[in-house]
């Protein structure tokens, strides 16, 4: 459900911009899918309006909520990245950043960012890394995630198709010998966004596809989504 | 929360080849608390002719014996099966007569025709009729649930291929949502016979 | 004190006088015909010109009841307009609920019941008219008769009104004819017009109108129906396959016949 900006006479903070992000750790690769569209209930604010943001080049955060308090936050860690970076001569590593990112909302416990951040690099021993958060900075580092509009409708097809849940042939335990392979990951991304595109009014318009990969660094596509 | 979100409930018919597969979870509870485990939402109206009904569980027992009355005396003056075309109307205008007091159900309907077509039909709780050429959902899995079919349906399954669709969608819709689980049942219809399985789930 | 309003109540031997009076006035009433064909059923009327100064063309005497239910009468006009209202109504709430109009069976065993609640029901009395209803059943034509007590019967060929019994001597001897490689006798109980298309029937109906009843046969004394399979996509139809349809037939479509036949 969308929050109006006004509820009766009450004044309200926040509102919900809709739109999806998805990240998949794979052994040595990070796919970001996120969909490009902003709105605010039935009004399209934008067609294009990123929602992934590129800080070094092994870490990209993903956000959905509110568009404001995304790009604020957002805002807030570059800032310390750019500082790390000044203090410590070398880029901040993702399980740094996981972790800073989670410290910068809770401090905002009482009056949190309106944000469901996913975090994605490649971790220190080179393997894929996606963390994701609740608004007031509980972090968690996870295979895959789904976050915004469409949460509902990507994560139990991944849960399904990542996790192995309610598999016959592979156990959700066996999970990591049986890790997608770079074009894998994307394919579902692809395959899940038009999906939502599909039933979401809010998700749409257009996807980014980051990949993160230690050799590569970050690449970006953008790819058409259905815009109605 | 809504009233049709009470009692907790995930429904989803599919159509195939020749064949359609209509399946629910089995979870009543009243809110974050789980009553019955066992509590079945998709009923027999004829053999190749079923028919869901998420929403409030009350509501759901009084519709089911208000259907079954009407299909009997259907029965007795016709004299010929009912037809799921007519079988959707039907309830849609039983729904429609409680429109200022309606039953806080969303039926769906899963059947073949005489000629052995696939047939599906959605409503909403007051009896606006919706076909789709694919799949259907219902309940409070029902955001889930449109992700998974979305992702896993496609044209002209057969009966084994619908039935591995249909279960994964439901088994792992129901997975991301409380307020529905603790297994599944799935009915397969083909023209032949009407098979139905009982889907071990996670029971939590 | 207990009232009885009923007006009709069984005689000494066991009838019920006010049924076998209705059943009078539809002999009086003009001769109706319908045949059952392979995919037809065409039901008829001879209209009685009681004057010439009559304008015919405002009288109803083949009634559509829907898309697929059409009906004629012999009695009383006035008493066939109800049961023509009752039909549509009980057509159109069949479609209201189920989302098709109701198999001929269905519309026939109500319009009975109605009838039948007129024989006992206080302060009414029967309707004065026989009708003959032309519908489908399972994707077969049916023709059926319905008597004012609530009796129906399934026909293959039949008349009702005056001269109903020589008009269905006529019908028989015309089966006969029409088939005559097979034995009378046999032909009369297995097969009727099964045979036969729409055109014969409607010959065979206007012969057997001109035959028995009457005064002059012309396109203005005759009023005729016809059920069949329309084509698809035709009269805003949109389905792809061919759906029952009943018609009234125009003058000059009722010309084209009896030029035929002259």
């Amino acid at each position: 459900m969308v929050p109006t900006e006004h509820h009766g006479d009450q004044w309200e903070p926040y509102v919900d911009n809709g739109g999806s992000t998805l990240a998949i750790a794979g052994e040595d690769f990070v796919v970001i899918g996120s969909d490009t569209r902003s709105s605010d209930g039935y009004n399209i604010n934008t067609r294009y309006d990123p929602k992934a943001f590129k800080f070094t080049n092994n870490t990209v955060l993903a956000t959905t909520g509110y568009r404001a308090d995304c790009k604020s936050m957002a805002k807030s860690v570059q800032a310390q990245i750019t500082k790390y970076a000044h203090d410590h001569g070398k880029e901040m590593s993702v399980e740094a950043m996981a972790q800073m990112l989670s410290i910068m909302m809770y401090q905002k416990r009482f009056f949190s960012y309106y944000v469901f951040p996913i975090v994605a690099g490649i971790d220190k021993e080179g393997k894929g890394a996606v963390y994701s958060y609740d608004p007031v900075g509980n972090m968690e580092r996870v295979g895959f995630r789904a976050f915004g509009s469409s949460s509902a409708l990507l994560q139990p097809f991944i849960d399904d198709q990542l996790g192995f849940k309610n598999r016959a042939d592979i156990k959700p335990e066996e999970r990591e010998l049986h890790l997608p392979d770079l074009q894998q990951a994307k394919n579902i991304i692809t395959d899940v966004f038009n999906g939502a595109a599909e039933r979401d009014i809010y998700t749409g318009d257009g996807l980014q596809l980051f990949t993160i990969t230690k050799e590569g660094g970050i690449e970006l596509e953008e790819l058409p989504l259905k815009r109605d | 929360m809504s009233i049709t979100q009470y009692n907790g409930s995930a429904i989803v018919a599919m159509t195939g080849k020749n064949c359609v597969v209509i399946g629910c979870d089995k979870r009543l509870g009243q809110q974050a608390l789980t009553v019955d485990m066992n509590f079945e939402k998709v009923f027999r109206v004829k053999d190749k002719l079923y028919v869901g009904l998420p929403g409030l569980a009350t509501d759901v027992q009084t519709l089911h014996d208000r259907i079954r009355y009407r299909v009997n005396m259907y029965d007795l003056e016709e004299e010929r099966a009912i037809q799921p075309d007519n079988l959707a109307h039907m309830i849609s205008n039983m729904l429609y007569q409680k429109r200022f007091g309606p039953y806080f159900c969303e039926p769906i309907i899963a059947g073949l025709t005489e000629k052995d077509e696939p047939y599906i039909m959605g409503m909403d709780l007051i009896g606006c009729l919706s076909s789709a050429p694919d799949f259907i959902v219902g309940g409070t899995a029902s955001d889930n649930l449109y992700g998974m079919c979305e992702a896993l349906w496609e044209p002209d399954l057969g009966p084994d291929d619908l039935f591995r669709s249909a279960s994964q969608a439901l088994l792992n819709a129901v997975d991301r949502d409380a307020m529905s689980g603790w297994g599944a049942v799935v009915h397969v219809i083909t023209p032949e016979k009407t098979e139905t399985y009982h889907l071990q789930g996670r029971q939590d | 004190m207990s009232y009885n309003f009923s007006l009709t109540t069984f005689l000494k031997k066991g009838e019920l006088g006010q049924i076998g009076n209705a059943l009078a006035a539809v002999r009086k009433g003009h001769t109706s015909v319908g045949i059952r064909g392979k995919n037809t059923v065409v039901i008829a009327t001879k209209i009685s010109d009681e004057s010439a100064l009559v304008d015919n063309d405002s009288l109803e005497h083949v009634a559509i009841i829907c898309d697929n239910i059409g009906m004629v009468y012999s009695g009383l006009s006035p008493d066939f307009r109800v049961l023509v209202a009752k039909a549509r109504k009980i057509a159109q709430e069949y479609k209201l609920d189920m989302g098709e109009y109701p198999p001929a069976t269905i519309l026939v065993k109500k319009i009975a019941s109605v009838c039948q609640e007129f024989t006992q029901m206080g302060g009414v009395r029967p309707f004065g008219v026989s009708i003959l209803i032309a519908g489908f059943d399972d994707g077969k034509p049916s023709l059926y008769q319905v008597d004012p007590s609530g009796l129906y019967f399934r026909w293959k060929a039949t008349a009702i009104g005056k001269h109903y019994e020589k008009t269905k001597e006529f019908l028989e001897r015309r089966q006969d004819a029409l088939i005559p490689k097979y034995p009378s006798r046999v032909v009369k109980t297995i097969i009727h017009t099964e045979e036969t298309t729409e055109a014969d029937d409607i010959g065979t109906i206007i012969s057997a109108l001109k035959e028995c009843s009457d005064g002059e046969v012309t396109e203005n004394s005759l009023s005729i129906g016809v059920l069949n399979f329309s084509p698809p996509n035709q009269n805003f139809n949109t389905s792809t396959v061919p759906v029952p349809s009943f018609k009234r037939l125009s003058k000059s479509e009722i010309r084209e016949h009896l030029a035929l036949l002259a």
